[in-house]
């Protein structure tokens, strides 16, 4: 059914590729993803959970703020054939199971870690060291936030050492397009080195869940 | 229930004249015998007749006088009889006439006013003032205002109570509605994040479930008289009103609606023709056989618009459907004693609100047609509707078009920042932490300051394989059984790559196999793939 | 609470429920659960829309998206409908042959280097 190459229009096809977003809440995912998305994501999960800690008050929040794509949703045009999308992972912990279906087939990950409250992103990074899926961590500059050199935080998160952590301001688009960019080239730079050591914990690559 | 007639034996009624006639043959006629008689007895009694000729004309002339006068006396004294009879029937004629003018004209007002809830001042006891001069009918005058006043009290007694359960309706009505609403939103947002077929099924359910509860109660709100708890400002597109009444009754799944109609419903009145749509559509459905179609057609007509809604059921004999088809014309009072035409009554009452017809005929098919004719005042064409059609669900993203190369004015690198969302400053620490969820995890102490990570122990229990037993930390318990079964987790998985192989050519001939589906660098199952 | 209480425009949620829109069925036509980026477009000879009667306004809102080349997470964010819902309208269109998927550039469960590098090239020069 699908078989029929369709080139799409006279520059060829359009090749999707998608990077995600992960980090605890309030890390700062939908400030990074709208600031340099062309499209405005649209967040339910801030927007409904500082209202209130469950959806226990939706009156008048459903219209205004719903995303349909359920999640912070950006997209990056690069050219007519290559555009670029970012989706930010659910906060709330029962939406577990859209992880592995946001994960699947992306290029990488992007872990917003916030030194103020470290431990939220450990899941995070189990997460893709167990599902082997590239992701750098960038550390969130808040302003109150302690200044931490990446090393600590490296450290602190026992990554691997050829996982790069880097300082960076969800705000700027220029800052993100740095954290993306290093996502690519760690992406890169970790094939030509030809693999990498299985981590300890690494399960068997066959089994999947 | 109700007013009954108390049993007992019955008077047989004697027939009625009217006072005259009594006042003829109870005081004329004897009168005239009376004095017919005593001339009788007069004359032949005392043997005047032998003596009239001896008489001279003097004694018959005083004679004539006296008796003359007699009859005079007795004459007028029968007038003035007759003239008080008559005042007397006349006063009582108008006590007659006011207690008709209050029985048929008066009372009935009020109490007809009183049903639609409005006031009414209770008159005086004794207002009524009879021409007449008698007591007795004065006082009978008086029981009469009384009569009136105790029945209006009586009445205002009743809307009171009926007005009260009204209130009590609307707000019992109101309020289950607004929890259904808040329900619907809970619903929307978890059919938003649904990601496998089998989970958003068990969501559409739910779903529909609470849009027959919030359409009940929205109905209990018609009924009392409110207006419904939902209303839109803008047009809507007709064939949206269709879909939404459709979606409100319970065989949803057997209704086609067939239509290319682009007019749209005037906003004042969607609410209501949803209701009276679901309430016909319903009725299609209950009367068919649940393995036939109903089908609703729609379009614009030289009288307005009209939408025909078809079943295929045995049909309503033709007397029945004459009475229904009267009583949708014009909606009798709604008297609680035919709760089994409810839905009959709704769309009765509102269809008149806006001038809507409604009428049943037989269907080709041997069923039913229903076709509503909405006028024009209430349509608003194609051309006027199209311009921006609100869709059937709420606007997405802003700003999302076709994709163009480089929006470089909304990529700012420098300076001017896309709006940001409000949560800048990060709210106060919820409880759930993020994503994968984690487990009690056992404390690896600090790094200046900073919480330390034992690798794998904060991962979600969902996302353990069973046999990756290796590595995991021995405070992390045993696990809690998954929502996901492990067949759905695998049908998902499967679902997803077959999904994604769609969007790939074909496998390189020596692709692995799909070990590992995660694209991951560093797989162990050797060197990477080589470009192509 | 009380009689207050009015829902007004789309305060109310959505005039047609999400499941009206694809009569109930939450499983695409042809079992395929498309991933998010997967990239679709209108086929070109999809042919006239003249047998409307049959695609509802929502298959026919999705047709003009696929126009150009897009993705099911674009489309779906234009339609402001649940991600579920959007894939089984999608699948009829694609059973139909109205929309095709366009496959990925280089095959491979990797995205080639060469790939990798075109993305960077596109993420330097933002």
């Amino acid at each position: 059914m699908g078989s029929t190459l369709s080139d799409g229009g006279a520059d060829g096809p359009l090749t999707a590729f998608k990077i995600v977003i992960a980090g605890g809440f309030g890390a700062g995912k939908t400030t990074l993803v709208s600031a340099i998305s062309e499209v405005r994501p649209l967040n339910t999960e801030e927007a409904l959970s500082s209202a209130s800690v469950s959806f226990d008050d939706l009156s008048g929040v459903g219209s205004k703020t719903t995303t349909t794509v359920a999640m912070d949703f950006g997209r990056i045009t690069m050219g007519a054939r290559l555009v670029l999308y970012l989706f930010g992972t659910p906060g709330q912990e029962r939406f577990w199971f859209m992880w592995d279906e946001l994960c699947f087939g992306a290029l990488g990950a992007v872990i917003l870690a916030d030194t103020r409250r470290l431990d939220d992103c450990f899941p995070s990074v189990d997460y893709f060291e167990k599902r082997q899926l590239p992701f750098i961590v960038a550390i969130n500059c808040f302003d109150d936030a302690p200044h931490y050199d990446p090393a600590d935080v490296r450290i602190a998160l026992d990554l691997d050492p050829r996982v790069p952590a880097v300082l960076c301001d969800a705000r700027q688009a220029g800052s993100v397009k740095q954290v993306l960019i290093t996502l690519v080239e760690h992406i890169l730079s970790s094939r030509s080195s030809g693999g990498s050591e299985p981590w300890p914990t690494q399960a068997a690559t066959g089994s999947r869940l | 229930m109700g007013l009954s007639s108390p049993a007992g034996p019955e008077r047989p009624y004697a027939a009625r004249h009217s006072i005259r006639f009594r006042f003829g043959t109870m005081v004329i006629v004897p009168t005239a015998c009376l004095v017919v008689l005593w001339g009788v007895l007069v004359t032949f009694g005392t043997g005047l007749d032998d003596h009239m000729s001896s008489l001279t004309h003097q004694q018959l002339a005083e004679m004539s006088v006296l008796v003359g006068g007699g009859l005079v006396v007795v004459i007028a004294g029968v007038i003035l009889m007759g003239s008080f009879a008559r005042r007397l029937s006349r006063d009582i004629g108008d006590l007659g006439a006011m207690a008709q003018h209050l029985a048929d004209e008066q009372l009935p007002q009020a109490v007809e006013r009183l049903r639609r809830g409005e006031e009414v001042a209770l008159p005086d006891a004794r207002p009524l003032q009879p021409r007449t001069r008698s007591k007795e009918l004065g006082q009978a005058a008086a029981a009469i205002a009384n009569l009136q006043h105790t029945t209006l009290a009586a009445a205002a007694g009743e809307a009171r109570v009926r007005n009260g359960l009204r209130q009590v309706f609307i707000s019992l009505a109101r309020r289950n509605q607004s929890l259904l609403e808040r329900q619907l939103r809970l619903i929307d947002a978890l059919e938003q994040k649904a990601s496998d077929p089998a989970a958003l099924a068990d969501l559409f359910s739910l779903d529909h479930l609470t849009t027959r509860m919030r359409r009940h109660a929205e109905s209990l709100t018609i009924l009392s008289g409110a207006a419904p708890g939902r209303s839109w400002s803008e047009p809507i597109p007709v064939i949206d009103v269709i879909r939404g009444a459709m979606a409100e009754v319970e065989d949803y799944k057997r209704v086609t609606v067939l239509t290319r109609a682009e007019d749209a419903v005037a906003g004042p009145a969607v609410a209501d023709m949803i209701h009276l749509l679901a309430e016909l559509i319903e009725n299609a459905a209950l009367f068919s056989p649940s393995d036939t179609r109903v089908e609703v057609r729609a379009e614009r007509v030289a009288n307005g618009f009209a939408i025909e809604i078809d079943d295929r059921g045995l049909g309503i004999g033709p007397e029945q459907l004459n009475d229904i088809n009267q009583q949708l014309a014009d909606p009798p009072d709604f008297d609680l004693a035919n709760a089994d035409r409810l839905g009959l009554f709704v769309g009765g009452k509102l269809a008149a609100r806006h001038s809507v017809r409604i009428s049943l005929r037989p269907s080709p098919y041997g069923g039913t047609s229903a076709v509503v004719l909405m006028p024009a005042s209430i349509v608003v064409p194609a051309a006027e509707a199209g311009a921006a059609p609100p869709p059937a669900a709420q606007p997405g993203n802003a700003e999302t078009g076709p994709l163009d190369l480089r929006s470089a004015d909304r990529l700012a690198l420098t300076g001017h920042r896309p709006p940001q969302p409000p949560v800048t400053a990060p709210p106060p620490r919820q409880a759930p932490p993020d994503g994968p969820v984690r487990n009690s995890q056992p404390s690896a102490g600090t790094y200046r300051g900073l919480p330390r990570r034992t690798r794998q122990a904060s991962l979600s229990p969902h996302f353990k394989d069973s046999p990756a037993a290796a590595g995991r930390p021995p405070g992390a318990g045993s696990l809690p059984s998954s929502e996901h079964t492990p067949e759905q987790a695998r049908d998902l998985a499967a679902a997803l790559q077959s999904g994604w192989r769609r969007g790939r050519q074909a496998e390189p001939a020596d692709a692995q196999p799909a070990a590992s589906i995660w694209p991951a660098v560093g797989q162990d199952s050797g060197p990477p793939q080589s470009e192509e | 609470m009380g009689s207050g209480d009015k829902w007004v425009d789309r305060n109310s949620g959505p005039v047609v429920r999400p499941y009206a829109l694809t009569g109930g069925r939450t499983e695409p036509a042809d079992g395929e659960v498309l991933d998010l980026i997967t990239v679709i477009v209108a086929a070109r000879t999809a042919g006239e829309i003249d047998d409307a009667i049959r695609l509802s306004p929502e298959h026919r809102k999705i047709l003009g998206l696929c126009r150009r080349q897009v993705t099911l997470a674009d489309v779906a964010s234009d339609m402001a409908l649940p991600v579920g819902v959007v894939r089984v309208l999608l699948a009829d269109l694609i059973q139909e042959g109205r929309i095709t998927v366009v496959p990925r550039r280089a095959g491979g469960q990797q995205p080639s280097t060469d790939l990798l590098k075109e993305v960077l090239h596109g993420l330097h020069a933002l």
